[in-house]
């Protein structure tokens, strides 16, 4: 079975952390990035293409909207599933989100569950994977 | 005619709902908010982080705790010893939490408003804007340490009476 490859992007290094812990326990090999620029930087020099973004929204640099607008117009990048996990809870946001072509939507203060249902509504992960302890 | 949206600032019993939810999804152990009460002075160094919110609404949340709370945030977050955090990680870990708590605020305030970045400074009053006040906070142990949780509203021309209608 091929690894699957998650790029978690948040401008927090302790948010950063606690994603990284709970997609490796959901079995991604997972990269970090600081802001949408590092993160695009990153993919572009990886030898293996990224299955899933989780993606904040407020960040330095570049935000995340604007990195789900560059990642959309990226041809190359047109596989990647991109996830907002953010604690802009508005629904004006969502929609401006998934508009820009967010795939899924996840408000912090998120559980571990919470990040595995949603993956496994992408897709991404077996619903087996629900049980595995973070 | 536009309509003026009222902003719907939280209760401290809400503020508390917020901040035990954000607690419990990263932190281990209970908080317990105490809204209403002061909270103990921190009696070690203190950590403060801040979010502002600005827009038809304009404040800031702010969380003051001591340090060696704040190293404990921390240590919870990156599940790292205490000792092994750098000054850097405890700032970005109640940063972080500040933004969380920040951030479903200014969900519950309903009106079009954008979040900062976090700040985070060892001493409250270079947070404090002589043009805020506080309309509510709640005060809080965690392991044994005092948090409090406060939100600030910046007297505007024009916004703060809006915001006093609705608060």
């Amino acid at each position: 079975m091929r690894n699957v490859y998650a790029i978690v992007i948040d401008d927090s290094s302790a948010m950063r952390m606690i994603l990284k812990r709970i997609v490796t326990n959901l079995g991604f090999d997972v990269t970090l990035a600081e802001h949408g620029r590092d993160a695009l930087e990153k993919m572009e020099s990886a030898d293996h293409a990224f299955d899933v973004a989780l993606i904040d929204w407020n960040m330095p640099e570049m935000n995340g909207l604007q990195y789900i607008q560059a990642v959309r117009d990226d041809p190359r990048y047109s596989a990647v599933t991109l996830m907002m996990v953010t604690t802009e809870s508005e629904q004006g946001q969502m929609v401006r989100a998934l508009a820009a072509g967010a795939h899924e939507y996840l408000i912090k203060p998120f559980t571990p569950d919470a990040v595995a249902e949603k993956l496994e509504l992408l897709g991404l992960i077996r619903p087996a994977y629900l049980t595995a302890g973070v | 005619m536009t309509e003026t949206i009222s902003p719907a600032l939280p209760s401290s019993v809400e503020l508390g709902e917020i901040v035990e939810q954000v607690w419990s999804s990263f932190l281990d152990g209970e908080i317990i908010s105490m809204p209403g009460e002061d909270a103990p002075p921190a009696h070690n160094q203190q950590m403060v982080a801040s979010v502002s919110i600005s827009g038809d609404w304009t404040g800031h949340l702010m969380i003051v705790t001591g340090k060696d709370c704040a190293e404990l945030i921390a240590s919870n977050m990156f599940q790292m010893e205490p000792d092994e955090i750098s000054t850097a990680e405890v700032a970005d870990a109640i940063g972080e939490i500040a933004n969380m708590v920040g951030g479903s605020v200014k969900g519950m305030v309903g009106v079009a408003a954008a979040l900062s970045l976090p700040q985070v400074v060892l001493d409250a009053s270079a947070l404090v804007n002589l043009d805020a006040r506080k309309v509510v906070s709640v005060s809080a142990q965690w392991n044994g340490h005092p948090v409090e949780i406060s939100l600030w509203e910046r007297s505007t021309v024009g916004r703060s009476e809006t915001a006093r209608k609705g608060a």
